[in-house]
């Protein structure tokens, strides 16, 4: 963390100090050819965004069935993301995640209070990615990035005491404002945003290239 | 770095938590659920017979001045006509109610009301009636029974009480009853077929007053509800208006309620 900070910090010191000392003469940076790069990333989010794309059949709503059983807590794992992106240009990657997110909780007979059985709701997405770099820094990348996706999602539910399994799929989402990645091979990196990968992101990644640099 | 990768790696396995706390046993609930049909079926049953006995007060009126009394106060929004002897018709924007009184007041003896409402078909062997056995032995009550055919066989034992009005000032007649007898009646909570049967029957007599949403204040139900896959049997005690306990399962839970179901 001191290390991300002193990054931080250093980013911010070309300013000042061109402030204190303006009659230096400006040597022009060394031109650096853009390479195009891979980059393997993987995260955990948390407070992800669901449409509700189950739709029960009329018969689930039976209000008498209803009052049979009760739910447990229900725990939700956040959502994890594995993804791809290939940067086509120093300012946009294009990329492709998959997600999964789970809840899971228990159901209770009203009757005895037993248990009778687990009740989840799990969802798979694929989505395709883009992100735009608007901070390049050798350590720090800011960026935003928006996907859009199909989500595949599997359900459990309870009639009275009766277990009954959907399947669905539907559209999902991601929009993310705000991203920064900080390191360079490996990297960590966080975003804020809304939608199926969540509202808080946190993760790690990994870039290389393709082709190996020249020898000189 | 390390130390880095390995906060972010324990914060992306912390992304998980708990989103709802989840619900609670209630082995009740299902009779609760039952007994709310129950007690707005029956409160649903009793405006018919408010209306009876007050055009009861209609017919047996002495003078025509009096009669117009009771229309003007009762009945100022309905048209009210005699058709064949002894069939009267009842008529509002909506509804039409005709009446066979017989040529007898209800509390005339043998005195036996069928009525119906304009276009349902029904057995004319098994018309819904209400008949006035008699009095009570205190005096006070008048007794009647109202039977709808397939749905309830009631016993109703009635107070009326004249009170004031807070509009105008006016007496109005109020009925304070106590219900005895037993009922039946069909619910679809939901399932394409079939419905639930749900039967009842008042152990304690149920006494509720006019006209209030909730009419039950004391009284019990014994209720019994069939399906293809369960029979539910409970009592429900009424502990005041919109307040009641169930028992069922070998459990006990008071609950509060407002509004009625529709029937």
């Amino acid at each position: 963390m001191k290390r991300l900070l002193a990054l931080l910090a250093l980013l911010m010191l070309p300013a000042v100090s061109s402030a204190d000392e303006p009659t230096e003469v400006k040597v022009p940076k060394p031109k650096i050819d853009f390479q195009k790069q891979h980059e393997l990333r993987f995260s955990g989010g948390a407070f992800p965004t669901m449409g509700d794309i189950a739709s029960y059949p009329y018969w689930i709503g039976n209000t008498i069935d209803g009052t049979r059983s009760y739910n447990g807590p229900t725990y939700a794992s956040g959502c994890y993301t594995l993804s791809y992106d290939f940067r086509f240009k120093k300012w946009f990657d294009l990329g492709v995640a998959l997600s999964y997110y789970g809840e899971f909780g228990s159901k209770y007979s009203n009757v005895d209070n037993s248990k009778i059985g687990n009740n989840s709701s799990q969802y798979i997405s694929v989505m395709p990615v883009v992100r735009f770099t608007w901070l390049n820094r050798p350590w720090v990348r800011m960026y935003s990035s928006l996907g859009v996706g199909m989500v595949f999602n599997t359900y459990s539910t309870y009639s009275g005491l009766k277990q009954y399994r959907f399947n669905e799929t539907g559209w999902c989402a991601q929009f993310s404002p705000f991203g920064i990645a900080v390191g360079r091979a490996l990297f960590g990196y966080a975003e804020a945003g809304v939608g199926m990968h969540g509202a808080l992101i946190v993760g790690i990644g990994y870039r290389f290239n393709s082709q190996k640099a020249p020898k000189q | 770095m390390r130390r880095m990768i390995l906060i972010l790696a324990a914060m992306a396995m912390m992304a998980g938590c708990r989103t709802s706390e989840g619900g609670e046993f209630n082995p009740t609930l299902t009779g609760y659920t039952h007994f709310r049909h129950v007690d707005s079926f029956v409160a649903g049953q009793l405006p018919i017979v408010r209306v009876m006995l007050l055009f009861n007060e209609y017919v047996a009126a002495e003078t025509e001045e009096d009669r117009k009394e009771i229309h003007d106060t009762y009945f100022y929004t309905n048209r009210i006509f005699e058709g064949e002897q002894g069939q009267w018709h009842i008529v509002s924007s909506y509804t039409e109610l005709i009446i066979d009184t017989g040529g007898l007041t209800l509390d005339s003896e043998g005195a036996v009301w069928t009525f119906r409402y304009a276009g349902e078909q029904y057995d004319v062997d098994n018309m819904p009636s209400i008949t006035s056995p008699g009095i009570s032995s205190d005096g006070e009550r008048r007794l009647y029974t109202l039977h709808i055919p397939g749905k309830v066989d009631l016993e109703l034992s009635i107070k009326p009480t004249y009170v004031t009005t807070d509009d105008d000032a006016k007496q109005e007649l109020r009925f304070d009853t106590l219900i005895s007898g037993s009922g039946k009646l069909s619910v679809n909570y939901g399932s394409p077929d079939p419905a639930t049967s749900i039967t009842f029957e008042a152990t304690e007599p149920v006494h509720g007053q006019d006209p209030t949403a909730s009419w039950f204040d004391s009284g019990s139900w014994e209720i019994c509800a069939v399906a293809s896959d369960y029979t539910d049997k409970l009592q429900a005690q009424y502990l005041g208006v919109s307040h009641v306990k169930i028992f069922c399962n070998g459990y006990s839970r008071e609950y509060s309620y407002d509004g009625m179901y529709m029937y």
